[in-house]
């Protein structure tokens, strides 16, 4: 177990540094009221789609942007972390699987 | 003096859905970590064996769901269908490759725990930054 928690910890390192590296920043709420929030949540999704009269039941059927703006750069450094983080994965599992 | 900002907020959202997604893992399927059968497992060994499964299961599915799938080219309802499924259909093969559990048990599972994170990670993002 502990090889597998010090790998566990890499693999958290990692988490972090997709973090760094794709730049996302959380939306500014401060700016949207709770039903918008919830908009892509089982509770919202059901509300709204069953609601005939909400204003939000439309924008489920329109073209989405996208949450993350990501350069071909971006992608590529993400990709790449990726391979690294999914190949810690497998180490990680096969410690769990022994044991 | 410029000061660079660092991006942690995805860090958050993974932590913060992992999480969430662990108890559920852990009361389901606490009674099948593999072991169990040849020694007695003392309750923050099985809880430390799901933190780690959980965890290294979510991170190479959440990234594909928020970096990949919900930037796909199509509706934001297709999208987050697609995101949810992708979840916890992998989250299904990965857990009973790991343990020796039933389809029907580590899909009932994984459905519960996505749902659970699903619905309250944004609940609790909101009520948190806003």
């Amino acid at each position: 177990m502990s090889r597998s928690l010090r790998l566990l910890v890499l693999q958290l390192l990692l988490i972090f540094l997709v973090a760094v590296v794709s730049t996302y920043d959380l939306p500014d709420f401060s700016k949207i009221n709770q039903d918008i929030a919830l908009f892509l949540t089982p509770y919202g999704i059901a509300k709204n789609l069953f609601d005939k009269e909400s204003l939000l039941r439309p924008f489920y059927f329109e073209h989405s942007p996208g949450q993350t703006q990501l350069t071909t750069l971006k992608v590529s450094l993400l990709c790449l972390l990726y391979l690294i983080m999914f190949l810690n994965f497998t180490w990680i599992f096969k410690g769990l699987k022994r044991r | 003096m410029m000061m660079t900002k660092i991006h942690w907020q995805y860090l958050y959202v993974f932590m913060q859905s992992n999480l969430l997604e662990i108890p559920f893992y852990y009361l389901g399927l606490r009674s099948s970590v593999p072991g169990l059968l040849t020694r007695s497992l003392r309750e923050t060994e099985r809880l430390l064996f799901f933190f780690c499964a959980v965890t290294a299961i979510n991170s190479i599915t959440h990234p594909v769901v928020f970096f990949g799938i919900m930037n796909l080219d199509s509706t934001y309802l297709q999208n987050i269908l697609l995101a949810e499924g992708f979840a916890i259909l992998s989250e299904t093969i990965l857990m009973s490759m790991l343990l020796d559990i039933t389809k029907t048990r580590a899909i009932a599972i994984a459905t519960i725990a996505n749902l659970i994170s699903w619905q309250l990670a944004p609940l609790i993002t909101f009520k948190l930054f806003s």
